[in-house]
């Protein structure tokens, strides 16, 4: 698909997992930067002045939030985004298979991550962004 | 059994009638008094003949008296021509009934005896699918509502209507559906028809709310009927009484609810902070973070466990206060 540039972003109202996510996401050499919101309606905020063609945005999405909640975000950017471009990663403390089942059902939504989120859990994401988008990060 | 009225000439009759129809026994009454007392010892006749042909009597006590009899067999009576017409009228079985008796054959007798039997035995027929009917519409498990379809006044109700909501069969004929249905009532519907899909409604199901004698609501699932009466339109409702089981519906939901709400907080709120503590743990492990964090990622394993403990100690307190409740 030949993206010009790939943004990642964090969405998570912890801010103690957001770090953890940086860090792995770091260590694991996944992106070197991304950016941080503690609810989805600044996330959204954001998206809808940038989510453009040409580039792939990557959100790693908590689904318990204030403001504006994780399935709140997924109603939202379908208004601005497309997932062509836009890939989610649902990454929550939740086991239970109704929040997974009902996050895939999400156009946007490329996995879904049960916290704690562990190194082998971001190789297999890559390989689905890759079978996905057809980038390697 | 033949009447006489003292008028028959019962040889020649008796003689004529049997050279077409040899099995038929005879007993004769000479009159309406004779003939009544004869039905009342318990003699049962197929046919009962009666000879009117003289003129000298009053036609309403004769027409009272022949009803009578004709509720107890098929009728033939021979009139005068006089009054043929008039007698034809107050017989059940009509002019099949009634023979003029100056220009009657005992072939014309026997065919009228054959046709007032035939009409007899599909009155009779009738008058048992009636009763079957009746039985069946009384002792029907489910409640049965019949309805004028143009006023929702209800028409008709079997005993089990009676005995579920409470109200006298007679105090139900002046009610109409609108009285007893608060939910018909507030969707401002008077009628069956109008609420089950119009005037086309040909056999529909829903759930209303009536309420009964004492005051209680209760769910009845109708299934409605339009159907003719006598060529008249009538609405047919038959009401189950579903209240205990949409009682247990919504005792389930409300359990579904709490299991659901359960997984919520297991999932969002319990599980937050462990998943945050392992994750710390992790890291921590796996060399990754450096000296100058070591402090604040114990201070947040720390807070993390004193996180789980508080949500351990409101879950037990939540659980022993319901327990109390």
């Amino acid at each position: 698909m030949g993206f010009m540039r790939t943004r990642v972003l964090l969405v998570d109202d912890d801010p103690v997992y957001a770090m953890i996510m940086r860090k792995l996401l770091r260590v694991h050499n996944f992106h070197a930067h991304c950016e941080s919101f503690n609810n989805g309606l600044s996330a959204v905020e954001y998206l809808e002045e940038r989510c453009m063609g040409g580039e792939l945005t990557l959100i790693f999405l908590d689904l318990n939030m204030p403001i504006l909640d994780g399935w709140e975000f997924l109603e939202r950017i379908e208004n601005f985004a497309s997932p062509e471009n836009a890939g989610v990663i649902v990454v929550s403390s939740s086991v239970n298979d109704n929040d997974v089942k009902y996050a895939k059902d999400s156009r946007f939504v490329v996995d879904f991550l049960s916290k704690p989120v562990l190194g082998e859990h971001l190789e297999g994401l890559m390989l689905k962004i890759n079978d996905r988008f057809g980038i390697s990060l | 059994m033949v009447v006489r009225n003292g008028l028959m000439d019962l040889d020649f009759f008796t003689e004529g009638l049997n050279k077409s129809v040899s099995s038929i026994q005879f007993t004769v009454a000479e009159d309406f008094d004779e003939a009544q007392s004869l039905i009342s010892a318990g003699k049962e006749f197929d046919t009962i003949v009666i000879d009117l042909s003289d003129a000298k009597f009053k036609f309403n006590e004769i027409s009272l008296q022949i009803n009578i009899l004709s509720q107890q067999a098929s009728t033939v009576v021979l009139a005068s021509e006089r009054h043929y017409r008039r007698i034809s009228e107050a017989l059940p079985s009509g002019e099949a009934g009634c023979l003029i008796q100056k220009t009657a054959t005992p072939g014309e007798l026997r065919k009228a005896i054959l046709c007032a039997e035939k009409i007899s035995r599909l009155n009779h027929a009738v008058s048992a699918s009636e009763l079957r009917f009746k039985k069946l519409f009384n002792s029907y498990p489910a409640m049965i509502f019949i309805c004028d379809p143009d006023t929702g006044k209800f028409l008709d109700v079997n005993e089990s209507a009676v005995s579920q909501l409470g109200y006298s069969r007679k105090e139900f004929l002046a009610m109409q559906l609108k009285d007893l249905s608060t939910s018909l009532r507030e969707k401002g519907s008077l009628f069956g028809h109008r609420v089950f899909g119009g005037e086309n409604a040909e056999s529909l199901t829903q759930i209303e709310k009536f309420s009964t004698k004492n005051g209680e609501i209760l769910d009845l699932q109708i299934v409605f009927m339009p159907f003719k009466a006598g060529g008249k339109d009538v609405d047919m409702l038959l009401a189950t009484n579903v209240s205990s089981k949409i009682k247990q519906g919504r005792i389930i939901e409300i359990q579904n609810q709490r299991f659901d709400n359960i997984a919520w907080t297991q999932s969002h709120i319990v599980r937050a902070p462990v998943a945050r503590l392992m994750a710390l743990i992790n890291i921590f492990r796996n060399g990754m973070i450096d000296d100058s964090e070591r402090r604040a990622i114990l201070d947040h394993i720390y807070e993390s466990a004193e996180e789980i403990d508080e949500l351990v100690r409101g879950i037990a307190l939540a659980s022993n206060n319901a327990k109390k409740n």
